[in-house]
């Protein structure tokens, strides 16, 4: 490695290959590509020939690919050169290529980003701090939010790694006793609300308290139900729906409820049964003094009537009827925390009584701790080796630790106690670059490098101990660890960070969607498309099932609100399940998914180009070239004269842009049949023009007009036609190679923190090769990934 | 240049009169002498850059007519009493730069993007003014967001500062003294944060004998970083034990969740006293909100609206949030003029996005003030072939003394734009 980097950058900043292809640029290229045409602004004379170049780099690789797809020099117009003269150039510029990509491949050293940072500090000390958003936002490529070369630092991130450690340790050192488990029940009565029912909400003779109000005011959050300490809780909500046909819905919101803290979270949605009442028991982690809000949603009233102006007995419109809370907790399974024991050892945390002792009565007073050792020094010296270690993924030397001993050693003859001496040591620990950065040095992996590696890539966490002392270099160990992995619960943080940056579903709320144009859309189903794709994706992997599912599927996940979006008959309840499409169902796939459609469109519209930009990088693995400098945009129009596709073809007119939209735009006419949030469409919707629509979506008339007809036909560039969707996923699937050759690039990228380069090519194609043997499972491919040359090699 | 017409250091009765300030307070930096060598001839001294997430329309903003005797256009009428004291610059843009809402990140850096390729930022425009000038204020600099906690300041590794994006913590920053346990925490916060500095750039030191050339990039980043921090821990320590300033603002208690405008009124408020007493120079304010339904008038969310795609009813509302913001800018200039701080106080207020409806990143919108420039026109370029926006950002480092002769894409200052 370290030869190549010098090699480079003593050797001139010449082209090698280039004598070799100049007689093949010059006779075949330079017409059009030279200094003075620039078609397609491309001057091959001025590119770039350093290998330092990327961007330069990269349009080489481009040349190279349209020349061997026979796209270039183009085929109707210009001469063709021999086949032999082809291939001479291809392997001239290609072998140069492989030369240049290998020169600088290799993961350049990865700093954990914040969701790593975070699952880490959690597993490492048994506490489940949220520090995301107190980190800075981790740079991006390739979607990915994992990639070493992307993932900067700053003396501000610095700053902020003290600040989570300290943190994270104190939620570690936090009571010096086992946490009481209680049981507590409530209801919406309580002082603050008396005046709320009879006037607002209704409370019936079986003691329950109707609301009718979707979140608002008067505020649900349910009074005195607060997490006495930080744990696991069991909720039980019991009621029912009230004046309502279907099961009612409300969210499972958590946070503060105070105006300083704006830390609402909106944990999960559910539904109590209609007429009798149900109870909904669910599991979840609260923070101490964190509250409860049940905000029933999309309860509807008729026009003209409020429950103040008829009076809640009166009043004819849709309720949630509330009659208990329970919650039960915390549920403490390790204690002391691992953190506190792994720092403490056998020293307890004793608290220091404040000067003021009714002080500790008070609300929100934080005690103090101290801990008492017999052996101070002594104590340091057993547990900061163990602590590095875990801390540092793999077994330490006497120079690893001497800093950190140092370091409590100077605190504690500075006059500080056991406890701050050792936390101020632990803190260095944890902003260690050895913490904060997946060491991998030059050449193929040793056993800890790839446990973290492997560790990360599919737990997004540290290896736990059975890992680290595997000998993963031996491929049968690799992958009896990467199945056992694969059947963990942490599978779900694989699915979620992976989706996320595959198909960027991190960004579905970026858009809020129009509330005239999409009425139909909530919370619920925002939260429901993302759990379909999460499920879906998870159900390839778990089941092995093939990746022509990505393309097209017989089946979907699917609860009672995505079923209702699709038009599903059927459906009831609102937990997940797989279930077989019928055959003119529109769905099936990826792209027929509603969180796929909402993040490809804005809140109002959808672009042919956009979708088709998506559809091409995320699914097929090409990433289109982008406009030449001083193209504007094409302006949308929603007002429902024109579509965007007319709009665009005036724009497909001119040649120069055409050489790409006929590539890209197609696969976005496909999806022209899914509006922004997934639902299926013969018609736009437009605010201004078109036909009125007689129809009511939560008892409102939609005020939204029917607009042009759709057109989801279209044409690839070779030719095939497509009248709609399924036509085009037909044609894809006649390819299931490449799209697989995406999907592996796409996990060999997410798993080995590194863009995938020219050079890697040849793995690649290898890994699809195989894949195709053994019928293209997604779970194999995981596999084959972890298996291949690139994941074993840093 | 002409002459120097602020005094250079301020009486300490001119500042609390002007700042509005009820009480006495210590003496501050600014008071004494500057620390840093920065020529004479420097007229402005403070930079503010007020940037929004979804643009503003342009058929509402740029004026008819170039020059000094432009017509005010739609959004500028409210803005009249200032004509003389800001310029409105057309047709300019970032050479290289595009990518929709992604360009965020070069509002200040004017750094171009490749698509899909791993390209890092370079460092913005605030922060260059900060690491060179910064040192001599409480905060070096102040980067806030109305809403979240992206923001368009990137330090010289490319690293984006998290926006503060509270209004209640900033003033408290700013302007609460820590009560003796907190500032005793604090103290050893940065006790300690600076040992465990010296361990963890050492650390990195013996990392670099194990790893290759490919990561020496990385872990220089890493000792920048450490410096950096070191550094600034150092001077807050000489900042926690001195008293901040006090000031006759009230603190906000409660923000106008579903009234992004008010937000943006409410940091602009705390921006004007955290320059009037001195607590820092540089600010950037980035102003993402999507809630606007709380302004009369308007019933559907931001980003919503600037997905116009030329709807009457959706522009009409639009027009309503982006005078609002204008209108701020302007009471927020009106403040700076009467505290005699705007002829050194230049301030920005620009967008990533010339076209939101059509995430076009060229023809940003400009609006620029203060510094001692001569304004009062409209710098009309091309709309199809756009000038240069970095020139102005060139122009705005020389004016505070800085000897730069190039910054990002620039081709030299912006032409037409003259101090006073």
């Amino acid at each position: 490695m370290k030869h190549l980097w010098l090699l480079l950058l003593c050797s001139p900043a010449a082209f090698a290959a280039l004598p070799a292809i100049q007689p093949f640029l010059d006779q075949n290229c330079m017409d059009c590509h030279d200094a003075e045409m620039k078609k397609g602004g491309l001057d091959l004379a001025a590119l770039s020939t350093d290998g330092a170049d990327a961007a330069a780099l990269k349009k080489w690789v481009r040349v190279f690919d349209r020349v061997a797809a026979g796209e270039m020099p183009p085929p109707k117009k210009k001469q063709q050169p021999s086949v032999d003269a082809m291939q001479d150039f291809m392997a001239a510029l290609g072998g140069d290529l492989v030369k240049k990509y290998n020169a600088q491949k290799g993961t350049v050293l990865r700093r954990l980003n914040r969701q790593e940072y975070q699952n880490t500090i959690n597993d490492l000390l048994g506490v489940k701090v949220s520090v995301i958003d107190s980190l800075p936002e981790d740079g991006r490529a390739q979607g990915f939010d994992n990639i070493g070369e992307a993932l900067s630092i700053s003396g501000i991130q610095m700053l902020r790694y003290m600040q989570a450690a300290e943190l994270a340790l104190n939620a570690a050192l936090f009571a010096d006793q086992w946490p009481e488990k209680t049981a507590e029940r409530a209801t919406l009565e309580s002082d603050r609300n008396k005046d709320n029912i009879g006037k607002h909400w209704l409370k019936r003779d079986d003691g329950a308290i109707v609301v009718f109000n979707n979140g608002g005011f008067p505020s649900t959050v349910i009074p005195n139900l607060r997490a006495k300490a930080s744990g696991t809780y069991k909720l039980r909500v019991t009621g029912y729906g009230y004046q309502i046909e279907e099961p009612v819905v409300f969210a499972l919101i958590t946070g503060s409820f105070n105006f300083r803290n704006a830390d609402n979270v909106t944990h999960s949605y559910h539904e109590l049964p209609v007429g009798k009442p149900g109870t909904v028991e669910v599991t979840l982690h609260l923070d101490q003094g964190k509250g409860i809000w049940i905000s029933a949603q999309g309860l509807n009233g008729p026009d003209g009537h409020s429950p103040v102006k008829d009076g809640p007995a009166n009043y004819p419109g849709e309720g949630l009827a509330l009659m208990s809370v329970e919650l039960e907790g915390p549920f403490i399974t390790e204690w002391p925390p691992r953190g506190q024991t792994m720092l403490l050892g056998d020293a307890r945390l004793r608290e220091v009584m404040p000067d003021k002792p009714w002080m500790r009565g008070k609300y929100g007073y934080k005690p103090v701790f101290t801990a008492d050792s017999a052996d101070p020094v002594g104590d340091s010296r057993k547990l900061l080796p163990a602590f590095v270690t875990a801390a540092f993924r793999r077994p330490v030397t006497t120079t690893d630790v001497e800093p950190f001993v140092k370091l409590f050693d100077a605190e504690f003859a500075e006059g500080r106690d056991f406890l701050v001496a050792m936390r101020t040591a632990a803190i260095a620990v944890l902003c260690s670059p050895e913490f904060l950065f997946l060491k991998e040095p030059a050449g193929r992996l040793n056993d800890h490098q790839l446990a973290t590696r492997l560790s990360y890539f599919l737990t997004r966490s540290a290896p736990d101990a059975e890992l680290l002392a595997a000998k993963l270099t031996q491929p049968e160990v690799l992958r009896t660890q990467t199945e056992r992995l694969l059947k963990s619960a942490t599978l779900d943080r694989f699915v979620t960070d992976f989706t996320d940056g595959w198909l960027n579903l991190r960004e579905i709320e970026f858009t809020t969607p129009d509330k005239q144009l999409y009425p139909e859309y909530d919370g619920l189903l925002l939260d429901s498309m993302l759990r379909e794709t999460r499920g879906f994706i998870t159900e390839l992997f778990r089941s092995n099932l093939g990746v022509a599912n990505i393309v097209h599927s017989d089946f979907a996940m699917l609860n009672s609100r995505m079923a209702r979006h699709y038009g599903i008959p059927g459906i009831s309840g609102l937990d997940l399940r797989k279930v077989k499409l019928p055959p003119d169902s529109h769905r099936g796939g990826v792209l027929t998914q509603a969180s796929v459609m909402k993040v490809s469109a804005n809140g109002t519209n959808t672009s042919p180009v956009v979708r088709g930009i998506f559809v091409m990088d995320r699914i097929l693995g090409m990433e289109p070239p982008p406009p030449p400098p001083g193209v504007p945009g094409v302006e949308p129009d929603i007002r429902g004269a024109n579509t965007l596709r007319e709009l665009l073809d005036k724009h497909r007119d001119m040649e120069s842009c055409n050489g790409c939209h006929r590539v890209i735009d197609p696969p976005g006419f496909a999806l022209e049949s899914y509006d922004v949030i997934g639902g299926w469409r013969d018609r736009f919707r437009s605010i201004d023009k078109g036909d009125q629509v007689n129809l009511k979506i939560e008892g409102r008339r939609v005020r939204y007009r029917l607009g042009p007809p759709v057109d989801a036909a279209g044409e690839l560039p070779d030719g095939a036609k497509f009248a709609n969707l399924a036509d085009f996923q037909k044609l894809l699937l006649a390819d299931e190679d490449r799209v697989t050759r995406s999907i592996t690039e796409k996990l060999l990228t997410f798993a080995a923190g590194r863009a995938m380069g020219f050079s890697d090519r040849a793995e690649i194609a290898r890994l699809v090769a195989a894949s195709k043997a053994k019928g293209h499972g997604m779970r194999d491919l995981i596999h084959a990934v972890v298996q291949s040359e690139v994941f074993r090699s840093k | 240049m002409s002459t120097f017409t602020f005094q250079k250091h301020l009486s300490r009765r001119a500042m609390l009169r002007g700042a509005g300030i009820t009480l006495g307070l210590p003496l501050l930096e600014a008071m004494t002498p500057a620390l840093a060598a920065v020529k004479e001839s420097k007229q402005a001294k403070r930079f503010v850059g007020v940037s929004m997430s979804l643009g503003l329309h342009n058929p509402n903003l740029v004026p008819e007519g170039a020059g000094r005797d432009y017509k005010p256009s739609r959004y500028l009428k409210s803005i009249q009493d200032l004509r003389n004291d800001f310029t409105v610059v057309s047709g300019s843009s970032h050479p290289g730069v595009t990518g929709g809402h992604t360009a965020e990140g070069s509002i200040y850096s004017a750094c171009p993007n490749a698509r899909g390729a791993t390209s890092r930022n370079t460092i913005s425009l605030d922060q260059l003014m900060a690491k060179q000038l910064g040192h001599e204020t409480r905060f070096p600099s102040l980067v806030l967001n109305t809403n979240s906690q992206t923001s368009p300041s990137y330090t010289e590794n490319g690293s984006m500062i998290p926006a503060e994006n509270s209004a209640m913590r900033l003033f408290t920053r700013l302007f609460v003294n820590d009560n003796p346990a907190e500032q005793k925490r604090q103290a050893e916060l940065i006790r300690s944060g600076r040992s465990v500095m010296d361990i963890v750039g050492a650390e990195a030191k013996s990392l670099q004998r194990e790893l290759g050339a490919g990561d020496r990039d990385k872990l220089d980043a890493w000792f920048t970083s450490v410096r950096d921090l070191e550094q600034r821990l150092a001077l807050n320590e000489a900042w926690t034990h001195k008293p901040k300033p006090k000031v006759s603002l009230q603190p906000p208690t409660k923000i106008p969740r579903d009234n992004e405008v008010a937000v943006d009124g409410i940091f602009l408020d705390i921006i004007h006293m955290a320059l009037a007493t001195d607590s820092t120079r540089f600010v950037t304010l980035h102003i993402t909100g999507n809630s606007v339904q709380g302004i009369e008038g308007v019933d559907e969310s931001y980003h919503s609206l600037s997905h116009h795609g030329m709807d009457e009813e959706k522009l009409a509302q639009l027009a309503i949030v982006e005078q609002g913001v204008i209108n701020q800018w302007g009471d927020f200039l009106r403040k700076l003029k009467t505290d005699k701080l705007l002829d050194e106080t230049m301030v920005l207020l620009t967008s990533n996005l010339g076209n939101a409806s059509a995430h076009d990143n060229k023809n940003m919108p400009v609006l620029f003030a203060g510094g001692g420039f001569k304004h009062g026109q409209h710098l009309a370029f091309d709309q199809k072939n756009n000038y240069p926006l970095p020139n102005l950002y060139l122009g705005a480092l020389q004016r505070l003394g800085l000897e730069e002769d190039k910054f990002a894409t620039s081709t030299g200052t912006m032409s037409g734009l003259e101090t006073a």
